[in-house]
């Protein structure tokens, strides 16, 4: 499972490349790398949020909580 | 599914070294008889110290650590991988990790993707603070090290992070050469300790 | 994916590795988190971290340590063992507690539960905290009183359960 891998092509648009590159380019991973991260990062999100949970963030004084996304 | 590697641990009574798998995607099953030999140990030795009334070792800080309620949270999420170190027929440690949520804190990476040890334990018997003697050692070298390898592989360089509990800071200071961000007021005052690219390798060296 | 260990390595490093904990991750399961310095809203705890503060003074004070002494032995800062000894409503975190426990021989899970960390199980902790309390004053040499009250209530805390 680990080491099978699947082949996939992308469609997106300048806006989106830009981001993936600007990403790729500051993490210093590959695109696919960055999706991979997005990807694992999306799946974690979206498992709490199917639990009920929300996802705030909290600002950097810990004054403010804002929600993230709601389902 | 699942990958074995070989690797090696020290016997301690025999003091040779000897062949031992890291398991890359330990199973439910897996899981399940690890707890079924670790917990009995665990709690015969800590009645037999009450009894003898020997505090002078200290049981080990994560002694209420349910392997099997990780395993069963993660399963299918794809940024966890759970690894273990099998050998004379008994899992020696475990290791919990996660490729991604944890963003780098040392400032020359900071936002950087590191591999992140969720938990990491060997067992009762190899636990210092639990037995005068441990079976094996090795067990943390062993597991760290397919951390950063595994941070390799990803394209992390070798990074990678994770809160030790008290008794364990020693061997992430000084036998790791982990850099110490201090107790993480967030995360029960443990410990932060992150591992950069040039660390990483001089650990492997 | 496959992994490889260098046996002359691992060989190496086995004698300094040795009699070493390497655990990471958190404590105990059944800890309730409690933020730093946050007072104690329930008034049922406070005799317990009264009890902690004074508990932690006199088996430093029993040592013939100063305060200084116990920050070091204990590696936490020395204003927050002030703070510890001095400020009835401050909880300290498990780490400073554990750490604590270790300089002081102080058995671990009951110093949580004093502390304010965990969840107390056992309702004679309360009373005998309470008592303890009581029976302790802060004054310099220890006096037969306090050595008394010290020694009862370090013997209950070990007692099995």
């Amino acid at each position: 499972m680990a080491g099978d891998k699947k082949t996939m092509t992308l469609n997106l648009t300048e806006a989106e490349m830009a981001v993936l590159e600007k990403l790729s380019l500051d993490k210093e991973l590959s695109k696919t790398a960055i999706l991979r991260q997005a990807l694992r990062l999306y799946q974690l999100v979206d498992n709490r949020l199917a639990q009920g949970d929300t996802l705030f963030l909290e600002d950097k004084e810990k004054k403010n909580k804002s929600e993230l996304m709601v389902l | 599914m699942s990958d074995r590697s070989i690797t090696f641990l020290k016997d301690r009574r025999t003091g040779e070294l000897v062949e031992a798998a890291l398991i890359d995607g330990v199973s439910r099953q897996e899981v399940e008889s690890t707890e079924s030999a670790w917990r009995p140990f665990l709690m015969n030795s800590l009645e037999e110290r009450r009894r003898a009334g020997n505090s002078e070792l200290s049981p080990p800080e994560h002694s209420h650590w349910d392997w099997r309620r990780k395993h069963e949270a993660v399963r299918g999420l794809i940024a966890y991988r759970m690894f273990g170190v099998e050998c004379d027929g008994a899992m020696q440690g475990l290791m919990l990790v996660s490729t991604a949520g944890h963003p780098c804190r040392i400032k020359e990476q900071k936002g950087k993707e590191q591999v992140y040890v969720d938990f990491v334990a060997t067992a009762p018997w190899n636990s210092p603070s639990l037995v005068e003697i441990s079976k094996f050692s090795l067990v943390g070298r062993v597991l760290i090290a397919t951390a950063v390898q595994l941070s390799m592989e990803e394209g992390f360089r070798g990074r990678i992070g994770l809160h030790a509990l008290p008794q364990a800071e020693t061997f992430y200071a000084r036998n790791c050469g982990m850099t110490d961000l201090g107790n993480d007021k967030r995360k029960e005052e443990l410990r932060y300790f992150e591992m950069t690219p040039e660390q990483a390798a001089a650990f492997l060296r | 994916m496959k992994f490889s260990f260098d046996k002359e390595w691992l060989e190496r490093h086995a004698d300094s590795d040795q009699n070493l904990e390497i655990a990471a991750g958190s404590f105990s399961l059944d800890q309730v988190p409690r933020a730093m310095g946050k007072p104690v809203g329930d008034p049922a705890a406070e005799p317990r971290v009264v009890a902690f503060g004074r508990l932690i003074n006199l088996s430093r004070r029993k040592r013939g340590w100063s305060i200084e002494d116990l920050a070091e032995s204990s590696r936490i800062d020395v204003s927050e063992a002030i703070r510890i000894e001095h400020d009835p409503v401050y909880i300290p975190g498990p780490r400073t507690v554990y750490q604590l426990s270790t300089a002081l021989d102080l058995p671990r899970e009951r110093m949580l539960q004093l502390s304010g960390n965990m969840l107390v199980r056992d309702r004679r902790l309360g009373e005998q905290a309470v008592k303890f309390a009581a029976r302790s004053e802060s004054v310099e040499k220890l006096s037969r009183q306090e050595h008394r009250a010290l020694e009862e209530f370090v013997r209950y805390l070990n007692e099995s359960r």
